[in-house]
């Protein structure tokens, strides 16, 4: 009788393994991002924020950069801290876009963030001024927003926009 | 006793079913993990790499004769057959939400280029910004010209020589020119050009360098008669009569990107008419590849 049960629980392990090997598809980051509705700020995540950013102020030959590379682009950027990000760039560089929704393990981390997006801000400031003048305007009134431990990066073409939409997530 | 013995047969047949399905389902697996891993298809591109042999040595030839006397460009700019093209197994692991498509014959294998250097202006930074190349496999600034490379330093601090001697790249790609055609002369950028890769020859005496052409232009970029392309073809004819005399390797790219009216075709341009979309980069690695691989 021992062996009848084991047998018949080996048999529902497998089957239970099986099933669970249907569901380990990879989150699929292809898509456009859809836009979405504001939610409470305890509930909003980075990739939500952006996609509601980039559904009103869309920016040309956007690309979402991964967390891992982050430090290519902002020096001193402790991601260790980050819990949550959204990064889209404009990857052809003929365009200073950017939209970034940053999350820290706490208000103290997104604080000393800032420095860093602010760093960041500064050197696009610098390379865009003559190198596309015409865009530059993105840069002059761009945005870096901290909410609790939330932290707002934007330069867009219309960013007073975009930081309405963007601070209807965070508060 | 019996009743024992009919117990024990219907435990066996339930442990060799038990055995059947976990074999499936290890083949299965492994199956899966061969595939999602691309090693099913690392023969096919592990093949593909038998004429680099040729092509170096086309190369080596090239670069070798230079120390006598200059040679004529080797002819490796011919376009190849599209169908020896190997498997493009190098997706960016990040993706662009509203990148134009690659044509289909636009395949390259990123373990072809795994030990290469990228030089080059705002165009080349999207090598990194589309996540074909990490950072220390490319040396490129927004606004970077043939004169500005020279003395120009990345975020780490280093000089275009310093990063190639620390890389020993085993091949070097130039494209560098259009954002000097406005203001400054053909001449002066071809010759800055020729400084840029003998200095590269001497850091890095084992590397192949390559010069590229510069990329074309859209008709309505051409029509703010700020670049256009009288300016790019001439500068490219020149960079070509530049490397023909020093035995560089000249990779025509400009036509490979161009429309049937000679501009830069819409498939691959940016809405600023002169900045690659996520398509041309494809494109670009695709000619490179099958170029050298002649």
């Amino acid at each position: 009788m021992k062996k009848r049960i084991a047998c018949a629980l080996l048999t529902a392990v497998i089957i239970c393994g099986a099933a669970s090997c249907n569901g380990s598809k990879p989150a699929d980051t292809t898509t456009t991002p859809a836009a979405t509705t504001a939610a409470p700020a305890s509930n909003a995540t980075a990739a939500e924020i952006t996609a509601a950013v980039l559904a009103e102020v869309p920016i040309n030959s956007a690309f979402e950069k991964k967390k891992e590379s982050l430090e290519d682009y902002f020096d001193d950027l402790d991601t260790e801290k980050i819990t949550d990000s959204s990064y889209y760039i404009c990857a052809s560089g003929a365009y200073p876009d950017e939209i970034a929704a940053f999350k820290f393990d706490s208000e103290d981390s997104a604080k000393t963030a800032v420095s860093s997006i602010e760093d960041r801000l500064e050197y696009q400031k610098t390379t865009y001024k003559d190198y596309t003048p015409e865009e530059y305007y993105k840069l002059e009134d761009a945005v870096i927003e901290r909410k609790g431990e939330w932290v707002i990066y934007l330069v867009t073409s219309d960013n007073s926009k975009a930081k309405e939409i963007a601070l209807g997530f965070i508060g | 006793m019996e009743k024992k013995a009919k117990v024990d047969g219907i435990s066996l047949a339930i442990v060799i079913l038990n055995i059947a399905i976990v074999a499936v389902l290890i083949l299965l697996v492994t199956l899966i993990y061969l595939y999602m891993t691309g090693k099913l298809e690392q023969t096919d591109v592990a093949n593909m790499d038998q004429p680099e042999t040729t092509a170096a040595t086309l190369v080596t030839t090239a670069i070798t004769t230079d120390t006598v006397e200059h040679t004529t460009e080797p002819e490796i700019t011919t376009t190849p057959e599209e169908t020896t093209a190997p498997e493009d197994s190098s997706e960016p692991e990040e993706t662009e939400p509203s990148v134009i498509e690659a044509a289909e014959s636009d395949t390259y294998d990123a373990d072809f280029f795994a030990n290469d250097l990228f030089i080059g202006d705002s165009i080349y930074t999207g090598l990194v910004n589309y996540g074909y190349f990490p950072d220390k496999q490319v040396f490129a600034m927004i606004g970077l010209n043939p004169e500005s490379v020279l003395t120009k330093t990345d975020s780490d601090g280093n000089t275009v020589f310093k990063k190639a001697e620390a890389l020993n790249p085993k091949r070097i790609f130039i494209m560098l020119g259009s954002n000097g055609l406005a203001f400054m002369g053909n001449t002066h950028m071809a010759e800055k050009m020729k400084e840029l890769a003998k200095g590269l020859q001497e850091v890095c005496p084992d590397s192949y360098i390559y010069i590229v052409a510069i990329p074309p232009v859209t008709k309505e970029h051409d029509a703010q008669g700020q670049e256009t392309m009288v300016m790019v073809n001439g500068y490219n004819k020149l960079l070509k009569s530049m490397c023909e005399d020093e035995g560089i390797v000249f990779l025509d790219l400009c036509s490979k990107l161009e429309d049937n009216s000679g501009y830069f075709s819409a498939d691959y341009a940016e809405a600023d008419g002169m900045h690659f979309l996520g398509s041309a980069y494809k494109r670009m690695l695709s000619f490179f590849q099958k170029s050298i691989q002649l």
